[in-house]
């Protein structure tokens, strides 16, 4: 082991490590329970909204509106894939991109797959990779109000409404707890009734089921049954492209919260064994140098 | 009547209330107790509910209202502020803006001219709003 000095001069780095992790921490817990919050907000209005589809669509046939029809053939398909902006949290991203991969091996070769890709360490790997990128947002907010997601909806519905896609799956980081999350694919369209319905509502679902009512009556719908479906449907994409936008940011302040307080406790680990091993040498040093005197007081009393 | 109205960000109301009078785009309608049910979209503008001799006004845009047959009203919008929320200098200054926009975009896309107009149309909304509880003080 080098000599004292140097040993001091790495306690204080790691010490100074140690803050900046910390901080980073600290500030990780705020985001994500800001996160966490919003996304509990937006069940309530979700939960509603899904209740009155499933009524409309239930009811009426697949043909009625072209967010609803599946084409039989998947031909050409539109990735949204959701990153974060910034690293440093752990293995966020790189489940992103594994469950990517998973799913390109399942659809093939020969079907034609474009992205969308949200956050900048996405854009990174779509320039790595080649992906054919036909949309990139990034610098979104921690806390994205519902017209944030607008854009992300709206260009997803107009390609798939154009018959360029036949279908457009979401890849995002769903938030289960602090130290679990899980990287999912939920198909945003076409938009399907409600037994098949993806991870961002399958919990909403069953709690949903519980309090509503059923309906068991008619609704009258003012203009008509079309043009509520007209107004409504947009809507149900745009929450679900909200939703996963606060799950994926939820996730991501986990993930680096979980990260940091690893890092922050290696530091601590790290700076105790340095100081055992400098008191060690400092106690070294001492004995050494009584023995050099009291050899030296030995020689001259000898002489 | 149980009256909520919740956007994708917040519950902004949930109480009882004795009728509730909604923008709706084929006009406006006063919602009573024991209303056939009933699903429509509602155009940007004021939710006026009352209960006793009480008025609330709301600003609300981009939503549509249900009417469930116990009495029971949901209205799913996509901005909603109570007049309390809002403060005239702010709205003044958003609306000006949103009248920039709309004269921009007069030429550009249909699309983007629209959601202009759209937003132009809630902010005159918040300041209706406004100016209802203003008056009211007044009085």
């Amino acid at each position: 082991m080098s000599n004292l000095k140097d040993i001091t001069t790495r306690i204080h780095s790691i010490q100074n490590i140690h803050k900046i992790t910390k901080a980073m921490e600290l500030v990780s817990i705020s985001k994500m329970k800001r996160a966490t919050s919003a996304v509990l907000a937006s069940r309530d209005y979700a939960g509603t909204l899904w209740a009155v589809i499933d009524d409309l669509a239930g009811r009426v046939n697949q043909k009625a509106h072209p967010l609803l029809f599946s084409p039989k053939k998947i031909k050409k398909v539109l990735l949204i894939v959701m990153t974060s902006d910034r690293g440093l949290c752990g293995s966020f991203n790189t489940e992103i991109f594994q469950k990517v991969s998973q799913f390109l091996k399942i659809l093939g070769e020969k079907r034609k797959v474009d992205y969308v890709v949200i956050g900048k360490k996405g854009e990174d790997r779509a320039a790595r990779e080649k992906w054919n990128v036909l949309a990139s947002f990034d610098n979104l907010s921690v806390a994205p109000n519902f017209n944030d997601a607008a854009p992300i909806a709206r260009l997803a519905t107009d390609e798939f409404l154009n018959k360029k896609y036949d279908h457009v799956f979401i890849i995002y980081s769903d938030f289960v707890s602090t130290i679990n999350q899980r990287s999912v694919i939920h198909e945003l369209l076409p938009i399907k009734s409600s037994e098949d319905l993806g991870d961002v509502e399958s919990n909403l679902k069953k709690k949903e089921k519980e309090d509503l009512p059923k309906y068991s009556y008619e609704f009258k719908f003012e203009p008509g049954r079309d043009e509520v479906l007209e107004f409504i449907l947009p809507r149900a994409i745009q929450t679900q492209v909200y939703q996963a936008l606060l799950e994926s940011i939820a996730s991501e302040q986990a993930a680096r919260m979980v990260a940091m307080k690893n890092a922050s406790d290696a530091a601590v680990d790290m700076v105790d064994d340095l100081k055992l091993t400098f008191n060690q040498l400092r106690q070294a040093a001492i004995t050494r140098e009584i023995a050099e005197i009291s050899t030296g007081k030995a020689v001259l009393e000898e002489v | 009547m149980h009256f909520t109205i919740v956007t994708p960000e917040r519950t902004v109301f949930n109480d009882e209330v004795d009728s509730v009078t909604l923008p709706a785009r084929q006009g406006e309608i006063t919602v009573l107790p024991g209303h056939l049910p009933l699903i429509t979209p509602l155009s940007s503008g004021v939710i006026t509910l009352q209960k006793g001799k009480e008025e609330v006004h709301m600003a609300s845009s981009g939503g549509f209202v249900q009417v469930l047959p116990d009495s029971k009203i949901r209205v799913l919008a996509d901005t909603a502020e109570k007049a309390e929320e809002l403060t005239e200098e702010k709205v003044e200054q958003a609306k000006k803006k949103a009248e920039e926009l709309v004269h921009e975009k007069r030429n550009a896309d249909k699309a983007s001219y629209i959601s202009a107009l759209g937003s132009l149309e809630r902010e005159l909304a918040r300041l209706k709003v406004i100016r209802k509880k203003k008056n009211k003080r007044r009085l």
